[in-house]
């Protein structure tokens, strides 16, 4: 009996590590592979561990596009092509404003369907509900020609004005302030707060872990978006990350692969740092958010 | 002094008040695309020319079309391979990770599983063709080694959607995963005390116990896997552009090339429908085997 439990345990173990390793070790590759030399960054048998460290990679990832505009040459590298820089910021930019608009206006929003009354309340939550089944294909065709008719393609704005009003977001908030118990609100109007009041002074500071979990949920959403960025934007200065990431492979022709892989490492970082300040909070959100299609 | 009026009154101005923003850019931006899409999806559009009625067309046409019924067919087998891999691996995953007693091994475990989760389909597809490479990549180098030669990962018909969706598990592993290591969590002791007793383990224990109390999850979890997986995009277009041939191709890069490399915006819209038919069809079968074979606590 004892022996075979020590067995089972074994296997166990192993079966965990061996996937472990599969997902780890493609990662890894990568990230020792973005701080090779030129000549070395593509070889078999492959090597697994950074031999010589050169940061310039990532360095050049960033400049070589606006240096070699300076006249300044940086060899056959593919970010001569890419002003990765850019879109680092615009996807910064992108995602920070998408996410501040989505957290303020659906807490504002779930608050009304959590706390508030209202003639055709459910008419309304009902017709946010059914949205939020739909995929982003079905709507993405008239949007794309809304926003081309206003004179927002191939503009940020265009990517984050349709993004900020979510059906899940609001969703989320209602459940949060759902959860805050009512003796709360009949407290404050005994106090005599207005409903304004009783909003932004006390539910509002009380809704916070859900702002948080719907600010990380979105981060990672937009960060990582590809498809809509693909359709609406066509200038390279206005592309974000997920888009340079492609257009450094696209042009790596005869470049080093490191320089490619400093970009993939540059797109991965801020999705990991969200990770570890909100492991518990994305975790939780992934299983409401699921529900999302 | 507050009357119960003048508080019903404040509550619904300030009601329409927050939910205006997110109300008007719903309707805008969500609710009116739909409408629109279903308006569309019976016209000719190219934007340029004023749109012209095509009756039934744009759905026969996609009935007709051999790209549009490879790009179907491969999705739905790409959403089954996922979505039956995924749960196995999620499943198996959450079960062993259960059995690990270690609090720091176990947080590693699940930290490592998650971690293809948050980083993006592009740049996962884009490190991916490089290892993928049949001439130069890693993956071909190890299997030379084992007298597996030259796999042609993204340039064989017959390889090339199987790539995918390896690729494809890769980063989506750890969503089945957490959500049934939720259930395992949320599991009555005393269910799986008693059945030791009497007399269940290994296999068995797994197979009559464990699976049939976590399946409201294994439901949930093919359910949504499968409406993720029909979207799937970012991985095909970026591996092989949906190549070679058609053997790649899926639904969402159909609706892409045709509204918007071919600009024809009706039949783009009559795809995305039948797309999101697809999805719903799934719902609802899903919805009703569940009542047949899963097992409420």
């Amino acid at each position: 009996m004892r022996l075979k439990f020590s067995w089972n345990k074994i296997a166990t173990y192993l079966y965990l590590l061996s996937i472990s390793t599969l997902i780890l070790m493609p990662i890894w590759w990568v990230l020792s592979t973005s701080l090779r030399l030129p000549v070395e960054s593509y070889t078999l048998p492959p090597k697994w561990f950074p031999t010589d460290f050169r940061w310039e990679n990532y360095y050049e990832v960033l400049f070589s596009y606006y240096l070699e505009k300076e006249g300044i040459f940086v060899g056959a590298q593919a970010s001569a092509n890419v002003p990765f820089l850019h879109m680092l910021r615009n996807s910064f930019i992108v995602t920070f404003l998408t996410c501040l608009g989505q957290v303020f206006f659906c807490a504002f929003a779930g608050y009304a369907f959590a706390r508030l009354e209202f003639p055709a309340k459910k008419t309304l939550f009902w017709i946010i509900m059914a949205t939020m089944m739909v995929p982003l294909q079905v709507t993405i065709i008239p949007v794309y020609i809304l926003i081309t008719k206003i004179g927002l393609q191939d503009s940020l704005t265009g990517l984050i004005l349709p993004a900020i009003p979510s059906a899940f977001g609001t969703f989320l908030m209602r459940q949060y302030y759902l959860r805050i118990p009512s003796e709360l609100e009949e407290a404050s109007i005994i106090d005599g707060a207005t409903q304004w009041e009783i909003f932004w002074k006390v539910y509002f500071p009380l809704g916070t872990p859900g702002m948080v979990v719907l600010g990380i949920l979105c981060f990672n959403f937009h960060w990582n978006e590809f498809f809509r960025p693909l359709i609406f934007l066509s200038t390279d200065f206005n592309f974000t990350v997920p888009l340079g990431v492609v257009m450094l492979r696209d042009f790596k022709m005869t470049g080093s692969v490191s320089v490619v892989f400093a970009g993939i490492i540059f797109s991965i970082i801020p999705a990991l740092v969200i990770y570890m300040f909100g492991q518990k909070h994305l975790i939780e959100g992934m299983l409401t958010g699921s529900v999302k299609g | 002094m507050v009357t119960l009026q003048s508080l019903r009154k404040q509550k619904a101005r300030l009601g329409l008040l927050f939910l205006t923003p997110i109300m008007t850019g719903i309707l805008v931006f969500t609710a009116g695309p739909i409408l629109f899409s279903l308006i569309l999806s019976f016209f000719y559009w190219d934007i340029f020319t004023p749109m012209k009625f095509a009756g039934l067309d744009n759905y026969l046409w996609l009935i007709e079309d051999e790209v549009a019924a490879a790009a179907f067919k491969n999705t739905i087998l790409f959403a089954i391979a996922t979505v039956v891999i995924q749960n196995t691996l999620g499943f198996t995953l959450a079960l062993s990770v259960r059995n690990v007693l270690n609090k720091y091994f176990k947080f590693f475990f699940r930290s490592v599983f998650f971690l293809p989760l948050l980083m993006s389909g592009a740049t996962i597809s884009v490190f991916m063709t490089y290892m993928f490479n049949t001439d130069f990549g890693v993956v071909n180098y190890y299997l030379s080694l084992i007298g597996i030669s030259q796999v042609g990962w993204l340039t064989s018909t017959q390889v090339v959607l199987i790539t995918t969706v390896i690729i494809y598990v890769w980063q989506h592993i750890g969503f089945a995963f957490i959500l049934f290591l939720g259930a395992f969590s949320t599991m009555s002791q005393e269910v799986l005390d008693a059945a030791e007793v009497d007399g269940a383990t290994g296999v068995k224990k797994i197979w009559y116990i464990y699976l049939p109390l976590v399946s409201p999850t294994l439901f949930f979890a093919s359910v949504i896997g499968f409406i993720h997986a029909v979207q799937v995009f970012d991985q095909p277009y970026i591996l092989t552009r949906g190549g070679p041939g058609d053997a790649n191709r899926t639904a969402v890069m159909l609706i892409y090339d045709v509204a918007f490399q071919d600009l024809e915006f009706g039949y783009g819209s009559a795809i995305a429908l039948a797309l999101f038919a697809i999805i719903f069809a799934a719902t609802l079968i899903q919805f009703w085997a569940q009542k047949k074979w899963v097992f409420y606590e």
